[in-house]
């Protein structure tokens, strides 16, 4: 009558517990900004890895620091080859990139960005394979980046 | 083309072998970003750097492409794995291509 063992059912219960456990981390939750979609296309993105520290309100949009790393061993056959930031609200939305090489030992760097709105920051970092690493951050911008030099 | 433009380079000057060191940039530039209008209401043109390169002894090690969302006087952070003694190079290229270069010897212990 019933073919389904009880160390079958729990056996397929503890895969698809893993399964909910593992896929949010890598699926792709959100929607692909325009910007990004434009360099990297619809290639998947992993959410992980990446760290970006941006502060979460920045008073002047003119000069926001961030830093970006990446758990990545840097090495001839394991490295970070570039990382994108992106502002999708800003009027020019790709703000910066950076090319790495295994030289780098470390794959950190850290720079200052203009931010025209309050929005949420896109960093894309492609390994030497081309899979591609992300990962993002909201900002509330009080004093956007001006546009009127009299200001 | 070269000009000069007023940098200024943060790097140990020495290292022991398979040290990583950190290297701190920064060079005055008004990185104009061609959206700010000025008291008449003219567009002020873009005049903006659009490279960075970094090369020890010739290689290439770390490199980034600005743009008007760059903030200001850039200033960029990176890391090197020191193997041996050399010069560290550094370029920045505006939109124009004019170029302005700085140099660091590195002294590996």
């Amino acid at each position: 009558m019933n073919n389904t063992t009880r160390r079958q059912l729990l056996r397929g219960l503890a895969g698809s517990a893993l399964m909910l456990v593992v896929r949010p981390l890598r699926a792709q939750l959100v929607a692909v900004p325009e910007p990004v979609a434009a360099r990297y296309g619809q290639r998947p993105i992993a959410f992980e890895r990446v760290v970006m520290n941006l502060p979460p309100l920045a008073e002047n949009g003119n000069s926001v620091p961030i830093e970006v790393s990446v758990d990545s061993p840097m090495t001839l056959t394991e490295y970070i080859r570039r990382i994108d930031v992106f502002a999708p609200a800003n009027p020019v939305p790709h703000l910066i990139g950076f090319d790495l090489s295994p030289a780098a030992g470390h794959a950190r760097v850290e720079s200052r960005i203009r931010l025209a709105d309050s929005q949420q920051i896109w960093v894309v970092c492609e390994d030497q394979d081309g899979q591609l690493l992300g990962a993002l951050a909201d900002v509330v911008v009080t004093l956007a980046a001006c546009l009127d030099s009299f200001l | 083309m070269t000009t000069t433009r007023r940098t200024r380079i943060a790097a140990p000057a020495r290292a022991t072998a398979g040290e990583i060191v950190a290297i701190r940039t920064l060079i005055s530039h008004p990185m104009e970003s061609g959206f700010r209008r000025d008291a008449t209401g003219q567009l002020i043109a873009r005049d903006i750097l659009v490279r960075f390169e970094c090369r020890f002894d010739a290689e290439l090690i770390f490199a980034a492409d600005l743009a008007p969302g760059t903030a200001a006087n850039p200033y960029l952070s990176f890391h090197y794995r020191a193997e041996r003694s050399g010069t560290l190079e550094f370029m920045w290229r505006d939109q124009a291509g004019a170029e302005t270069r700085e140099q660091h010897a590195l002294l590996v212990v």
